[in-house]
């Protein structure tokens, strides 16, 4: 549990679903389908790859942005930024009845916001300065605090989270964390997972106390 | 061997200069396969205990992944304990401050949140001043009116790490917020089949109680009344009848008004209650929250102490021997 995948952009199809699914074996229960520069055919079949995979792992699929690749390949849901379509107007969209929207966020502003605008679920961060969000400034562990002080939706921490200070982003207050690079780009993904989740859900006990 | 100080879940300690962890353990007399350890905010891998030496100023906390230490009579659901029989819900609260203060008369171990929310007026989403890890959270699916929407709400719970337990509520018809026999039925099982505690939330139906229960529901939740009417318990009987087929905790959700009700429930044998606009609405909401935590520890006191005989003949309670006549 609270274990989130991004995909990274590296990767074809075939690399992406052995990375997913080694990530699933390591606990792992949400995979993001994120790929900025592949070929929309080729994230459709990688999608319907990753839909078995999450099935057999009980997980959810996320795709990013692609609202309407997340009807087509039966996703659980549609993960969107700030400049996306807002959620209720991908709500009504035929086809996508009982599906999930999560949204980024940057600020507690965003954060208070997309609870009122009806998303399911919304990430913060980036919490570390990460190259997957170049150019964009990190929110620090501060905002973290500030969100786990005040909303009771679903959300996750995102942005250069990995080992090293995973305890540090729990402790200020996340429930859950998603990652890219700490995982997707390990070289061992599962075994990645399998330190993170571990060293994730400890560190939630300890603060539980 | 000299001895140092470390930190040992919060606490100073004193421990031998360079001890490992594996012969820590044991002097604590801890199984190392029982407990996860952090050394200094890292996760020691079991095979490495003995390896890993402690010294002066390290921080040490073992974490046991079990429940327990709630005292003789609490509450089992899905083998985690609960102290309080009331579950405390967190909606329709004039702000968090009254929300936060009956949360302090009541003193729950589990409250409730919704995954989605509904209304864009009224409903709180924000928790401010509330520390939910002090609480065991019970996610509801509310909001979901399929199966398979409820299965994915409640993936998403424990994803962003809310709890195991999910209230199931597929709601069936909007006018009366009553639950979809079916779709509830279904997503009981799929959640049940990956490992979630579901507590079902179910009309008063014998039957159904007792297909959630077959289907492994941890618990069932009839409701007394519709959501919202705090109508108080409309039908005993089926609450008594469950209550005798069902084998896991039946905690009856949704439209108690006042704390009697809440003691009748427990009289006959529920659990627990779950309680939200009762409080919410009370013109004093934490005197409201307090009455019902009082309620559901008097209703269960009786329950077990077991009630006197029903007799038509009356059959006077003071004594007569000795008195002029």
């Amino acid at each position: 549990m609270r274990l989130y995948l991004i995909t990274g952009d590296r990767g074809d199809e075939v690399e992406t679903a052995r990375i997913v699914e080694a990530a699933l074996e390591g606990g792992a229960t949400v995979i993001q389908l994120r790929k900025k520069s592949m070929p929309m055919l080729e994230q459709y079949r990688l999608a319907l790859a990753l839909r078995i995979l999450t099935r057999e792992h009980e997980a959810l699929l996320i795709i990013n942005d692609h609202v309407d690749l997340a009807i087509a390949a039966d996703a659980d849901g549609v993960h969107l930024g700030q400049d996306d379509l807002p959620p209720d107007a991908v709500r009504a969209l035929p086809g996508f009845e009982g599906r999930l929207i999560g949204r980024s966020t940057h600020n507690l502003a965003q954060a208070q916001l997309t609870v009122h605008e009806g998303a399911d679920y919304f990430a913060v961060g980036p919490v570390y300065s990460t190259p997957t969000k170049e150019g964009r400034p990190a929110v620090g562990t501060a905002l973290v605090s500030r969100v786990a002080g005040i909303i009771d939706r679903p959300w996750v921490a995102v942005g250069g989270i990995e080992l090293d200070n995973v305890a540090t982003v729990v402790d200020a207050g996340a429930p859950a964390v998603a990652v890219v690079r700490a995982v997707y780009d390990a070289a061992d993904p599962a075994e990645a997972a399998r330190r993170l989740h571990e060293a994730l859900v400890t560190r939630l006990e300890v603060a539980r106390r | 061997m000299s001895q140092v100080t470390v930190t040992l879940n919060g606490k100073p300690r004193t421990v031998p200069d360079g001890v490992s962890l594996l012969e820590l353990l044991e002097q604590l007399d801890v199984q190392p396969s029982r407990v996860v350890v952090e050394h200094n905010r890292e996760i020691r891998r079991r095979d490495d205990f003995d390896k890993t030496q402690v010294h002066a100023g390290d921080e040490l906390e073992l974490v046991f992944f079990v429940g327990g230490g709630a005292g003789d009579d609490a509450l089992v659901v899905g083998g985690r304990s609960l102290r309080s029989r009331l579950i405390h819900g967190t909606g329709k609260f004039a702000s968090n401050e009254v929300l936060a203060r009956c949360l302090t008369a009541a003193q729950p171990d589990m409250i409730t949140v919704a995954i989605r929310r509904l209304n864009l007026e009224g409903g709180r989403s924000e928790l401010e001043g509330i520390d939910l890890r002090r609480y065991t959270l019970l996610p509801n699916t509310a909001g979901a009116t399929t199966a398979e929407g409820a299965v994915r709400l409640a993936r998403l719970a424990r994803a962003a790490g809310f709890s195991d337990f999910i209230k199931v509520e597929v709601v069936g018809d909007e006018d009366t917020l009553l639950p979809d026999p079916q779709a509830t039925l279904e997503a009981t099982r799929q959640l049940v089949k990956e490992g979630f505690i579901v507590m079902a939330y179910t009309s008063d139906d014998v039957v159904q109680a007792i297909r959630l229960y077959e289907a492994g529901a941890a618990a069932v939740m009839p409701g007394a009344a519709p959501i919202g009417t705090t109508l108080g318990l409309q039908n005993l009987l089926n609450l008594e009848l469950i209550v005798g087929k069902v084998k896991v905790p039946v905690i009856v959700d949704a439209g108690l008004g006042v704390p009697s009700e809440a003691a009748r429930c427990l009289e006959a044998g529920a659990a627990a209650v779950l309680v939200n606009t009762a409080i919410a609405r009370a013109q004093n909401p934490p005197e409201m929250a307090r009455a019902f935590a009082e309620a559901v520890v008097a209703g269960r006191r009786a329950f077990k102490a077991g009630r006197a005989h029903i007799g038509l003949k009356a059959v006077a309670s003071s004594p007569v021997e000795g008195l002029p006549v």
